[in-house]
């Protein structure tokens, strides 16, 4: 069904289509930024990235870093960013995960270590899920939502007031 | 008719036609986008050593997500190019654009149904095969973009490729991507992906490596193809030709780890797609008489970008999160990843043929 806006342009028209898309899907970025990070996600072809990080010289067999354990609940994750580079002398935590809603600190050497144990409590939540920013993903998804949205009520706007005043 | 009365108007001077732009962009930025970048990248994420500090941030923030939008748009543009032309073009290539993502879709019910009735074996192996599939053919998909925009490099220049050094070129890469697909299917590979059973043990570990001196044979092939072409020209080969290859060749048969393996490769590829997307879709305004240019411009990638975000990353993580601790578990989101990487494989495999009006666009201009 083609439906014609004043423009003469219809919905199936890319013009009207384009900033449409956007800004329904900026809605429901800005909108939905939890739902977004969930359990799940791809990034395209990062199918292939699981192929590269996980090539066999790395030891492989070891799930990726969004890949939640099958029977756990839905839960934020870290980014797919790697882990920091091990310390070599003092230990620290290298990474702070989430199992089935927990946080689990993984460290670089010794769980015994009673300094390792206070940095593990100290870790502020939010270091679970965007620690080398201080800005978690729902951040980052509610402002690209908030900017897909504007531009595209502005393309629509544009497009339509110039196919009129001519 | 008798003539035209004297007060008629004059007619307005037609414009001279314009000559097809000889870059797909700009002629100083074309090689970088087809592959300079890829090669900066490689060297830089692949400096033995850890990544440095000040790299990290950077790349989990504002670059992370252009990262992200970069891969979504060259998916959403994939789709425009498809299936913007309307149904009889798409009706010409009936199996790409309808058969496989119909059939994927269907697969993916019939996935879902064996799980809800308790045939989780069969509901998990059919995941399994699909993620393999994706897995295998990616590295396909990379390849013959290698290929296809060297070979559109070379005609924005008007240097014709004889037809077997064209051949040479195109199956030289396939050893390129035996070695990425097999390091999917030798032992120590990805126990899981989307808690599904990913990688095989099919092949003994010497295969890859033998793969490997295969593709490095192949690449001095390559190599000595284009010293046979700049004898013939009379010039160097241009580096939107090399440039691809070069970072093509790098990536996938030693790739760097880090974060580079995650979205990185995604966004050079894309890179790489849109330059060429981005001038046919140009002319393909022109084409149709579009007055607008840069609005056609802005709505097609932006409508893109939406489309692309919301199948790659957004549904998936959707789907896992509604889904997920139902009887059909994950299945869903992985056979949504697995549905638009290979409709987007098939996708790009019929729509860069050489009579396909996407192509001469890109290379002559509106036709």
């Amino acid at each position: 069904v083609q439906v014609r806006d004043k423009a003469g342009s219809t919905v199936r028209d890319i013009r009207v289509l384009g900033p449409v898309l956007m800004i329904v899907f900026g809605l429901v970025l800005a909108f939905t930024p939890a739902a977004s990070v969930g359990v799940t996600g791809s990034v395209g072809n990062a199918g292939n990235a699981g192929v590269h990080s996980k090539w066999p010289e790395d030891g492989g067999g070891q799930p990726p870093i969004e890949q939640p354990p099958p029977e756990s609940p839905p839960t934020e994750h870290p980014p797919i960013a790697p882990p920091p580079e091990p310390q070599p002398v003092e230990p620290v935590v290298e990474q702070v995960d989430e199992v089935a809603g927990e946080e689990v600190a993984v460290p670089t050497e010794s769980d015994d270590d009673p300094m390792l144990a206070e940095q593990v409590e100290a870790a502020p939540a939010e270091q679970a899920s965007l620690p080398r920013t201080g800005s978690d993903r729902a951040t980052w998804l509610v402002a690209f939502g908030a900017l897909l949205l504007v531009a595209g009520v502005a393309i629509l706007a544009t497009g339509h007031r110039s196919a009129s005043s001519r | 008719m008798t003539g035209t009365t004297p007060a008629a108007p004059a007619p307005a001077p037609s414009r001279p036609a314009r000559a097809p732009s000889r870059s797909l962009v700009g002629p100083r930025v074309d090689a970088w986008l087809l592959g300079g970048l890829g090669v900066l990248a490689w060297v830089f994420l692949s400096a033995p050593g850890p990544v440095p500090e000040g790299l990290v941030p950077v790349m989990s923030g504002v670059v992370f997500w252009i990262l992200l939008a970069l891969v979504g748009t060259h998916f959403g543009v994939s789709y425009h190019l498809a299936y913007g032309q309307g149904r009889e073009a798409v009706l010409r290539r009936p199996f790409a654009l309808v058969v496989v993502p119909v059939g994927l879709v269907l697969a993916t019910l019939v996935l879902c149904m064996a799980a809800l009735m308790g045939a989780d074996e069969l509901a998990r192996g059919g995941v399994q095969v699909g993620i393999m599939a994706v897995f295998t053919l990616t590295g396909w998909h990379y390849i013959k973009q290698v290929y296809g925009v060297s070979r559109v490099g070379a005609s924005l220049q008007g240097l014709g490729i004889p037809p077997l050094i064209g051949k040479i070129l195109r199956y030289g890469l396939y050893p390129v991507w035996f070695v990425d697909a097999l390091a999917t299917w030798v032992p120590g590979f990805l126990d899981e992906y989307y808690g599904f059973g990913a990688g095989v043990t099919w092949v003994p570990r010497w295969v890859l490596d033998g793969m490997g001196l295969v593709a490095t044979g192949g690449a001095v092939v390559v190599v000595g193809c284009w010293v046979v072409l700049s004898a013939q020209w009379g010039r160097l080969v241009p580096a939107t030709m090399w440039a691809p290859y070069v970072a093509g060749f790098l990536w996938l048969t030693r790739p760097p780890d880090h974060f580079s393996a995650a979205v990185v490769l995604g966004a050079l590829h894309a890179v790489q797609y849109l330059a060429c997307a981005h001038r046919a879709e140009v002319a393909w305004a022109v084409e149709r008489g579009e007055s607008r240019v840069v609005m056609w411009w802005t709505s097609v990638f932006g409508g893109a970008l939406a489309t692309g975000m919301l199948l790659s990353y957004w549904a998936p993580m959707w789907l896992g999160w509604v889904t997920d601790g139902t009887s059909v578990g994950l299945i869903p989101a992985a056979m949504l990843f697995v549905t638009f990487n290979l409709h987007h494989y098939a996708v790009d495999a019929v729509i860069w043929r050489s009579r396909d009006g996407h192509l001469r666009r890109i290379v002559k201009g509106p036709g």
